[in-house]
């Protein structure tokens, strides 16, 4: 029975948030976030220009891009509960944090537009956020 | 036709079994993030399954007994009551997450939040259960499920570069960024999405219900040789079609929605229909299949009436625990708990338990006292003994990799 009940302790905590002791772990934290966003970003790009081109219904795009929204939105808020352990980690904070901010606005201006049934406008948004996904990427690049 | 008709035990097991909840996630997942580097546990699984799923079929058709009864009587009832407790609450797990995926599929045609749906799915579960007949309900999710076929016309629509996923299947790697236990607990899902316990015995109580004898062992292998294999290249495909669109920018497989996209893309809004009923199909004859296995296996342990053929009257007991089950199943998803979530883990807990639920079986299927002169083969008993040492390394392997690797994170 205590055999059960440690290994149910180690696999609850084994998905816990961990602190970063260095700026190391916090640039590969930031690394990973941006990855996760950049992932979100890129479904979310993808059905819109799907929908756009008239392949994907309005319900389905719909749900869609809400829930790359709500995966970016996650990953920012796991993001910035980390303490960052430095002024460089802060100033690193900053920079992801403003990027990561750009690409959720987009998230929610294409769900916003969705709803709203105006998916023909969807592939000019997504266009718009080439760009930020370009930086999203480089971040996960550079810190991986 | 009939002929055709009569392998749909198979089919609805297969597409309910294989490709339900876990495996369409899985494979999305595994084809975005390793290419078809992991499409050779696919081919293992469905070689596994196919050898455990005739044997627990043959031992049905044989023994007019499905496997659970004969486990406890072989094995005694407390080895039987270890194999019962871990199968029913993987099975749970499972349960939740298919009646959680038809409810996902409702969501992407609607766009009404899934959660409202949760309670009718698991209504509609139990009425055709009630109600509906076994034969009538595995040819209407298992046909339906083929609707699923339209991955892989999605995959030959998208142009893939084919020698380039041939590669990435034959010369399997770990690519660049992910470490070697990463690759392996998904792994171990893989396998555990193919060689679920519920499929086993859904598969064997199904033959009891259908009245099988030694006279359909050959409809009994056509079920499965046609069944399984069928549900590994659903798999595969679509896995290869979240590799060719996914992997190379770097997109994770997180949600249901995501796992029709690449067909959505190549296809447009009619390939999205076919996958919908698809989902639905599949991940409702899946909810059929594991809400029955929990029936199935406690009264077969406990020795009650059960089955759908007899009287509701007459196997009270049995339709209890069916309900029972799906009350549990739709309270543990109504906690707003990620399904997806749910369905990772229980992959990963069903490989735990795959041990418990296999070596009885060959022990079963083993014994002249029961099989006569239908006990497996040499090749069958080598084949099955090595798929043994497998099964109970997976299962030793699942749990540390699970905590080394943060579930795969």
């Amino acid at each position: 029975m205590r055999v059960l009940l440690a290994v149910l302790v180690v696999v609850g905590v084994s998905g816990c948030v961990g602190p970063s002791r260095t700026d190391g772990d916090f640039e590969l934290k930031a690394g990973n976030t941006a990855k996760a966003v950049a992932s979100a970003l890129s479904t979310a790009r993808l059905a819109a220009d799907a929908a756009g081109h008239g392949k994907a219904t309005a319900n389905y795009v719909s749900v869609i891009l809400g829930e790359a929204e709500d995966d970016a939105s996650a990953a920012q808020a796991t993001f910035d509960s980390y303490q960052p352990p430095s002024a460089a980690a802060d100033k690193l904070r900053v920079d992801v944090d403003d990027t990561l901010s750009k690409a959720i606005d987009g998230l929610t201006a294409l769900r916003i537009t969705a709803r709203r049934g105006q998916i023909d406008r969807l592939p000019r948004i997504s266009a718009q956020l080439g760009p930020v996904a370009t930086t999203l990427e480089q971040i996960a690049e550079k810190y991986r | 036709m009939k002929k055709v008709l009569q392998v749909t035990l198979g089919i609805l097991t297969a597409i309910g079994g294989f490709v339900d909840i876990g495996d369409l996630v899985a494979n999305a997942l595994v084809g975005a993030r390793f290419g078809m580097s992991l499409a050779w546990v696919v081919i293992v699984g469905v070689i596994g399954i196919c050898l455990y799923a005739e044997m627990s079929g043959r031992v049905a058709a044989v023994t007019g007994r499905a496997v659970f009864d004969l486990v406890r009587e072989r094995m005694g009832p407390r080895t039987a009551l270890l194999n019962l407790v871990a199968s029913n609450l993987v099975n749970l797990l499972t349960l939740a997450a298919e009646v959680a995926g038809v409810a996902l599929a409702l969501q992407l045609a609607t766009s009404v939040s899934y959660l409202l749906f949760v309670p009718l799915v698991a209504f509609l579960v139990w009425f055709v259960i009630w109600r509906m007949p076994f034969e009538q309900m595995e040819r209407m999710f298992g046909l339906a499920g083929l609707a699923l076929l339209v991955f892989a016309v999605g995959l030959w629509q998208l142009g893939p570069d084919w020698g380039s996923l041939a590669h990435q299947a034959v010369h399997p790697s770990v690519r660049s960024g992910e470490g070697h236990p990463t690759y392996w607990y998904y792994a171990i899902a893989l396998f555990g999405a193919a060689m679920t316990p519920y499929e086993v015995f859904f598969f064997s109580s199904g033959a009891v219900e259908e009245k099988w004898t030694k006279k359909d062992l050959n409809l009994e292998r056509a079920n499965v040789y046609i069944g399984f294999p069928l549900g590994g290249l659903l798999s595969l495909a679509i896995a290869a079609t979240t590799a060719v669109v996914f992997l190379p920018r770097g997109i994770a497989v997180d949600h249901l929605s995501q796992v029709a996209l690449p067909t959505v893309m190549a296809l447009g809004k009619v390939g999205l229909a076919f996958l919908i009923v698809g989902f639905v199909a599949a991940t409702f004859g899946a909810a059929l299949e594991t809400t029955l296995s929990s029936g199935y296996a406690v009264s077969q342990y406990l020795g009650w009436q059960w089955g759908k053929l007899v009287r509701p009257r007459d196997a009270a007991r049995f339709h209890a625990v069916v309900l029972v089950s799906l009350i549990l199943g739709v309270m543990l998803i109504l906690t707003t708990l990620d399904p997806i979530k749910v369905t990772e883990y229980s992959l990963v807990f069903s490989a735990v338990a795959l041990p418990l639920t296999y070596f009885p079986i060959l022990v079963v299927a083993n014994d002249p006292g029961y099989m006569k002169d239908k006990v497996n083969s040499g090749l069958s008993n080598a084949l099955a003994t090595g798929y043994l040492i497998v099964i109970t390394v997976v299962a030793l392997a699942a749990i540390p990799l699970m905590i080394a690797t943060k579930a795969g994170a």
